[in-house]
């Protein structure tokens, strides 16, 4: 109760005790039968009684609730039911429901700060989680593009090499050409053994050895095919195509091309180039063809 | 009480004081909860029973009407502010529910 409130208080206490003080005594009220408390008062008990156990978090203004009341219980004690105990009580009834009002806002901001500080929480780890995700996506975008560039750096290296494997075989053999079961190089016969026989000529191993710098650059398997033309039965040259294949493919080998990369097949004159009927169709179907596999 | 008004001084300064408590509840937002617009609306009735009661010279009479308009005042101000937490805690709570829902 406020300064202003109490002064009023007992002003009119003073005022109205002296006039229900004569009432009660001329109407014989005083002392005789029990006095109804008015409504007010009867509601701020009521009230007061809720507050002590719901406005425990507001104890300022429980207390002044409780003053307030008391003030009415004297003034009732004092008098009996009179106009200014319905004020008074009426004071004090407010000032208890205010007191539980408050001590639920109380209750309800320590919920709400309790529910803000997890969800802050909640928000940082969220964030942290983002930026986890992020950064994991980031190092794999990275780790794709660096991928890529060792791929394309691989391939154009590849290229690169396939490029200058073909002009370096270009210059060393007779012929040069792509086909689906890999790349075909062809050296005529003449070049490489002297007629009828499988014994490499110094120039074919000097064209060979030109070969095999080429060949130890990559891994790739290598077939060696020897072919004649149709001159003589077609079971000496297919034994005379397997020897040179055979001589070609254990120069190789001695040259240090891995054994396992290398194998030799005689086809003998199943496989013209060119017509069998003239010299030079005759000259071009006598090859040694090395097929460098993909 | 009322009857001894016309002897009382004319409560000048419990005027004032009861409208500023009133203004500080409507700016509390005393209007706005169902809970408090129907007290804060009680207190300005008895602040113009009050003036009426003044007009007339009833000095006690309007002395307690502005008591009264006064505990009703506070109490409406009070109301007003736990409505207001309380829609804030409601408004959390479903924000959060709502968060935990999108998660699941």
């Amino acid at each position: 109760m406020k300064a202003k409130d109490r002064h009023l208080s007992t002003r009119l206490f003073a005022v109205s005790f002296a006039v229900m003080t004569a009432g009660s005594v001329l109407l014989g009220v005083g002392g005789c039968a029990p006095v109804m408390p008015p409504k007010e008062l009867r509601d701020a008990r009521a009230s007061f009684n809720k507050a002590k156990v719901e406005a425990t978090d507001a104890p300022l203004e429980l207390d002044e609730a409780r003053r307030a009341l008391s003030a009415a219980e004297h003034r009732f004690e004092e008098v009996g039911a009179d106009p200014e105990v319905a004020g008074l009580g009426f004071v004090a009834d407010r000032k208890a429901q205010r007191a539980v009002a408050l001590a639920h806002k109380v209750k309800m901001e320590h919920e709400l700060a309790e529910l803000l500080e997890l969800e802050k929480v909640r928000l940082a780890e969220r964030e942290a989680r983002a930026k986890a995700e992020a950064e994991k996506a980031r190092l794999e975008t990275e780790k794709k593009e660096r991928e890529l560039a060792e791929a394309n750096r691989a391939r154009l290296e590849a290229e690169s090499r396939e490029a200058n494997a073909l002009a370096a075989l270009k210059k060393v053999a007779s012929g040069v050409r792509t086909e689906p079961r890999g790349l075909v190089v062809t050296f005529t016969g003449a070049v490489l053994f002297a007629s009828n026989g499988a014994i490499l000529t110094p120039v074919a191993k000097t064209r060979l050895d030109e070969l095999v710098t080429v060949l130890e650059r990559d891994k790739s398997k290598i077939v060696v095919e020897g072919h004649t033309d149709n001159q003589g039965t077609r079971a000496h040259n297919a034994a005379l195509s397997k020897s040179r294949a055979e001589a070609v493919a254990a120069y190789f080998v001695k040259k240090g091309i891995a054994k396992e990369r290398v194998r030799s097949e005689g086809v003998g004159e199943g496989r013209p180039l060119a017509s069998n009927t003239n010299n030079d169709g005759r000259a071009t179907n006598r090859r040694v063809e090395i097929v460098i596999e993909k | 009480m009322t009857g001894c008004g016309g002897s009382l001084p004319v409560p000048t300064e419990r005027l004032m004081s009861t409208e500023a408590r009133v203004a500080a509840a409507e700016k509390d937002g005393a209007d706005k909860s169902p809970a408090s617009k129907e007290v804060i609306s009680r207190a300005r009735t008895a602040v113009e029973r009050a003036k009426i009661a003044l007009k007339q010279g009833k000095h006690g009479e309007a002395e307690e009407l502005l008591l009264r308009a006064g505990a009703d005042a506070e109490l409406a101000d009070a109301l007003a502010r736990e409505g207001e937490v309380a829609a804030q805690l409601a408004r959390v709570k479903a924000s959060q529910k709502s968060e935990e829902e999108k998660g699941k």
